[in-house]
């Protein structure tokens, strides 16, 4: 350890306490990190290690006490902390999916720029490059991040974090999805970075990694910390004794009953293809059998694969000794397995449904017969909250207002009432306060003893040691050993865990797993564009064919208004949002311009005048359109659904039932002179502009991040409530350019002007690649798209098809890209993950 | 925390439900005693007000499907798209497939059965059910205009002579009687059926329900399925009654269709809505359509565009007011 830093304290935890609804996540913890150390913090499950690093991220804010940087500065959002030079790099990290690898890496400090917010890609290309040179394994910069492995996610922050010469790097189970070799990548990186004077926290459940790395080791449980010492003083038995609470022996052990010789549950060779191979898994009735095991090593998985989640690739189970079928969840309920995942707030809870409806859904089918009745479901729900001693006011509150323990008791009530014969728990006291951990385990020790084969994974040791009868330990998606509960000690359990050091036990070569090659970003950006350019030219060829002298220009002038309208679909959608309303926004923003041409103002003034009115009634629009969406928290598709009926009713009452004609003369100059199509030049300037904007600006790429997850995008400081105001107002300042261009081009407008205009605008706009999700999508995709729509048309009219059949193409053209989208990212979601999860 | 502090608090909780649920429904009921009593006292004879409310029955009919697809989380925009292609094929299939009307009519519920499964199976594909009913929309209206040529389908005047005694029966339209039946069918399918509990489930949280063994794949095929076959039978109901299968007068039905679901207070975003609040929405929205309209003999100043921006106005408002109650 390099002296000359480790006196200097950095980093403080000064006395914070944390509580969320119904838990004591952090209670007075003081810890202080020295330059030039690293610091291991070790606890189980729901110690509070979490809480504590997101506190020192900025995510959360302390209850009580204070989080303290060089002594002085406290610590009050993420982009402060990150500006800071405390870098934390998160368990499950959050990337931009839609985005680059060389651009998320610039992202976390702000994408670097040249004048006017222009991006500079040069140099972001340069640096990302630079960053990634240090990693093991070569990565393409100009992927997109959705295409990287949990490790690569991980290893690519790192790598950011090192190149970023972070005061403090806060690592969470960095080493839990690497591979040997990249785990031994991340110690040297880490030891440069202690050698440099960082202050590391480093997280882990793995003791020798700890021991290996460790200068400083401090013990969490329940919220408190138990000690801080130097490593020199800790033994491994001593750090599992402060990490449970009291030394795990025999005595603990609960007088459990004896389960019968009879086999209810028989898993053979069970594999998904990916993570597991081939699982053997016997459980008697009445048996409680412990699966332990590290995150990914399998246990969750092979719970999924059993109960038809995950799609199960060789191997058969058997149930009360008949070989069952289990395709999907219904089937496995069906033949009386039942699973509580370990996800209880994504996969468990509906939150704000009530506890009768959250009890009874996996057993509506028992309860009641034809027709649901309220009161059948209320006496299952009641006994089930007796049986279970469940806490709550009123059987209407939603499950959300309940503290942890009592939300997981009615989920486990809800798996109770299917009467399971074999029944799964995954981790069924996390986040679970203490005296609820020991009813919930009453109950599973009261159904086990009615002849239910039981389940219980957990990462506690302490838990799988004192409630089962058996352990079963996976490590890697193999069972690695099974050990009889009643004379298990902790460290031949976790020594079956945990991965040696050497590699021969670890890596049954990871990459192999792993696609090596991945098709670039860019290749696949150009898959669309390449896809739509050869359509239009195998049309154009047609139309060449059928009408030698058939000019393009005239084909350009009527795509230029769909370049527009279709850029507006497109921004506004990148950014998250959707509007239905861009058809009266138009007619709306052209009836105002055409007001303006109407007054006797000369045309050169009244001309430009008219414009900017349009564009500036559009932009309004937008703006409208995007406030009330937020300040009203409503999905904007019902906002601008509302909008769409008010901006057309205003058109009409604008134009009192005339139509707007006898424009100025210059103004159809707009659209045509002497047979030369200006339309052409404004739809490409705005193609331009639009190719820029998103492409080239720091605005636009803002909105890609904002589209591809508002709450990441929020932790680096990019506000969502400022983007959408931008991407609307843009959007509608396009569209109300495209009214006046309809204007000039037809030279006289009806009220109806615009109308089917969104389907249409949006379509060019899904056609063209754009993501309805959000943060997905190209402005030269969009553009392509317009022009091959309106191709379309002029082939279908070519060949004497009227004009309106094209609705029925651009129907079909729409189901045809967004259906060719769908099998190219599940091809690659089955590439990355090897198939499994759905 | 004692047990008593934590049933004090959920005690408060649930007395502030109820006032919220009680706040949701007060503005529309407000605004529906408003415009219904204008609509009331303006009307002349109750033969316009039963005509006027047609329109708002088909609407209505195929809103009770739409809400229980909104409350899934997804949406049907090709509702209109599909009255107008059935309504088409019974015109095409009578007039120049030599059908019976009765078979015609048969056919065209079965083409919007079709068309609906259509978008279900889409749908469970795993594509955005707003992006694949915004295509259907414009497929189907785009087979519809193909159909008919872009013109009008009438009938001949037998045809007419013998249809307009079966159009009423005790003075109502038969629209009234289907808008019921399929309310009726719709309240128990959504609220008393387990498919219609899986809606609420789904739209909560899809993770979850697929992890309590709810089958999504069936519940999604059978509502886009119903919806497609509700927009049928709405389309051969409106041919009878107008006479005519018209490829273009449906155009804007979707919209009008989701206003309902929306003022009634069911939720865009799913997991919450029930049929009795699209029956209050479409009150409320019918109602202040043709008491509005009753109004403006009165009022110049009350025509048809200042009533649609009322209209807009009403959704987007209500729909704020009911995410701000319900925070």
């Amino acid at each position: 350890m390099p002296e000359e830093f480790s006196s200097r304290v950095i980093f403080q935890w000064k006395d914070v306490h944390k509580e969320f609804p119904g838990v004591i996540a952090l209670n007075g913890v003081s810890i202080e990190l020295n330059a030039g150390q690293v610091h291991a913090i070790v606890g189980e499950n729901g110690a509070g290690k979490s809480t504590l690093i997101k506190l020192a991220a900025g995510v959360y804010q302390p209850d009580g006490g204070s989080v303290v940087l060089d002594g002085q500065q406290s610590i009050h959002n993420p982009v402060e902390a990150y500006r800071n030079g405390i870098v934390t790099v998160f368990q499950e990290s959050e990337l931009f999916d839609q985005l680059s690898v060389a651009e998320n890496m610039a992202l976390l400090k702000g994408l670097p720029c040249k004048r006017f917010g222009v991006v500079a890609w040069q140099q972001i290309k340069q640096s990302s490059r630079h960053q990634l040179r240090s990693l093991p394994e070569k990565l393409d910069p100009t992927v997109n991040a959705v295409q990287l492995s949990v490790a690569q996610r991980q290893m690519l922050q790192v790598a950011a974090a090192v190149s970023e010469k972070a005061k403090v790097l806060i690592l969470d189970e960095p080493t839990s999805a690497l591979s040997v070799k990249e785990s031994q990548w991340l110690f040297e990186q880490i030891k440069t970075l202690r050698a440099q004077g960082c202050a590391i926290v480093y997280i882990s459940h793995r003791q020798n990694e700890i021991f290996e790395l460790a200068d400083v080791i401090s013990v969490l449980r329940d919220g408190e910390l138990i000690w801080t010492k130097d490593r020199s003083d800790v033994t491994s038995e001593s750090l599992v004794t402060a990490m449970v609470g009291r030394p795990v022996d025999i005595e603990s052990h609960r007088n459990l009953h004896k389960p019968s010789n009879t086999l209810m549950f028989r898993s053979h060779q069970v594999s998904d293809g990916n993570v597991l191979n081939g699982i053997d898994l016997d459980i008697n009735a009445g048996e409680i059998v412990g699966l332990y095991g590290l995150i990914g090593s399998g246990r969750t998985e092979f719970a999924e694969t059993v109960f038809g989640i995950r799609k199960k690739l060789s191997g058969s189970i058997y149930i009360d000794g008949d070989a069952v079928e289990i395709r999907k969840p219904r089937d496995a309920v069906r033949h009386g397995l039942a699973y509580l995942s370990e996800d209880r707030l994504n996969k468990g809870v509906f939150r704000w449904l009530d506890i009768r409806e959250n009890t009874v859904v996996a057993s509506l089918r028992q309860i009641s017969k034809v027709l649901t009745s309220r009161r059948d479901e209320l006496t299952a729900t009641t006994e089930m909250g007796n049986k279970l001693n469940t806490r709550y006011a009123s059987h209407r509150q939603p499950i959300e207002t309940l503290s942890g323990g009592n939300q997981q008791k009615v989920v486990a009530g809800r798996w109770l009432l299917t009467k399971p014969k074999v029944l799964i728990l995954d981790e069924p006291t996390r986040g679970v306060d203490v005296g609820a951990k020991e009813e919930i385990h009453d109950i599973i020790q009261l159904l086990a003893e009615s002849g239910c084969a039981i389940l219980l994974i957990s990462s506690e040791l302490n838990e799988v040691m004192r409630y089962c009868h058996r352990i079963i330990v996976f490590r890697d998606g193999d069972v690695a050993g099974e050990v009889d509960a009643t004379d298990a000690q902790s460290s031949n359990v976790a020594e079956l865990a945990f991965p040696k050091d050497s590699t021969v036990e670890l890596s049954d070569d990871p990459d192999a797993t792993r696609p090596s090659r991945r098709r670039s970003g860019w290749r696949a950006l150009l898959r669309t564009e390449s896809a739509l350019a050869a359509m239009i030219v195998i049309l154009l060829i047609l139309l060449k064919v059928q009408q030698p002298d058939y000019q393009i220009s005239v084909l350009l002038d009527a795509s230029a208004t769909w370049m527009i309208l279709g850029l507006a679909a497109a921004i506004v959608i990148v950014v998250g949002g959707i509007d239905i309303s861009i058809g009266s926004l138009a007619a709306l923003s052209a009836a105002c311009g055409g007001l303006v041409l109407q007054t006797d103002l000369p045309p050169s003034v009244s001309i430009p005048l008219a414009m900017i009115v349009a564009m500036s009634v559009g932009a309004a629009g937008g703006l409208v359109n995007s406030a009330l969406s937020l300040w009203g928290n409503v999905h904007p598709i019902v906002v601008t659904l509302g909008m769409l009926y008010a901006y057309r009713g205003l058109v009409s009452t604008i134009m009192d039932g005339k139509n707007i004609s006898n424009l100025p003369d210059g103004f159809g100059n707009l659209a045509i002179v002497d047979g030369f199509y200006t339309s052409v030049i404004y739809g490409l300037v705005i193609s331009a502009f639009g190719f820029l904007l998103l492409h080239h600006c720091r605005c636009g790429r803002h909105f890609y991040a904002v589209g591809n997850s508002p709450t990441a995008a929020n932790l680096l400081g990019i506000r969502k409530s400022k983007n959408w105001f931008y991407a609307f107002a843009i959007g509608g300042a396009l569209v109300g350019l495209a009214g006046m261009l309809q204007l000039a081009q037809k030279e006289q407008m009806q009220a109806t002007l615009g109308r089917n205009w969104e389907l249409e605008a949006i379509a060019v706009a899904v056609i063209g690649g754009v993501s309805i999700n959000g943060g997905k999508g190209s402005a030269i995709g969009v553009i392509l798209a317009a022009i091959l729509v309106q191709t379309f048309s002029a082939v279908l009219i070519k060949f004497g098809v009227p004009g309106d059949r094209m609705k029925l193409v651009i129907g079909l053209m729409i189901l045809v890209a967004v259906f060719m989208d769908h099998l190219w990212n599940r091809q690659r979601s089955v590439r990355s993950t090897g198939g499994g999860a759905r | 925390m004692s047990i008593k502090a934590i049933q004090k608090r959920t005690n408060s909780f649930d007395d502030k439900r109820i006032g919220q649920t009680l706040l949701s429904y007060a503005v529309p009921c407000v605004l529906l005693l408003i415009f219904a009593t204008v609509m009331f006292v303006k009307t002349e004879n109750p033969r316009g007000l039963i005509r006027a409310g047609v329109q708002w029955m088909e609407v209505g009919s195929v809103a009770v499907v739409m809400t229980a697809i909104i409350i899934t989380g997804g949406i049907d925009l090709s509702v209109g798209s599909m009255v107008a292609l059935c309504s088409v094929c019974i015109g095409v299939l009578w007039e120049d497939g030599q059908l019976s009307i009765q078979m015609a009519s048969v056919c065209a519920v079965a083409i919007g059965l079709v068309a609906g499964l259509l978008n279900g199976l889409l749908v469970v594909v795993g594509l955005s059910p707003l992006i694949v009913t915004l295509a259907t929309m414009a497929f189907y209206s785009g087979l519809a205009l193909a159909l008919s040529n872009a013109e009008p389908i009438g009938f001949t005047n037998e045809l007419v002579m013998a249809m307009e005694d079966t159009n009423l029966l005790f003075g109502y339209p038969l629209q009234y009687y289907f808008f019921l039946i399929v309310l009726v069918l719709g309240y128990l399918l959504l609220h008393r059926c387990r498919i219609g509990r899986a809606c609420f489930y789904i739209g909560e949280n899809m993770e979850a329900a697929r992890y309590s063994a709810i089958s999504i794949e069936k519940a999604q095929l059978v509502l886009y399925g119903l919806s497609g076959l509700v927009a049928g039978i709405v389309a051969v109901l409106n041919t009878m009654y107008k006479l005519n299968a018209n490829p273009v007068a449906h155009e804007g039905m979707e919209l009008h269709v989701i206003a309902c679901v929306v003022v009634g207070g069911t939720l865009i975003t799913g997991g919450h809505g029930s049929i009795g609040r699209t029956l209050l929405g479409l009150l409320v929205v019918a109602s202040l359509d043709i008491g509005l309209n009753f109004l403006s003999s009165d009022f110049s100043w009350l025509n048809p565009q200042v009533r649609l921006i009322l209209t807009g106005c009403l959704v987007v408002a209500v729909a704020i007011w009911n995410q701000k109650v319900r925070n």
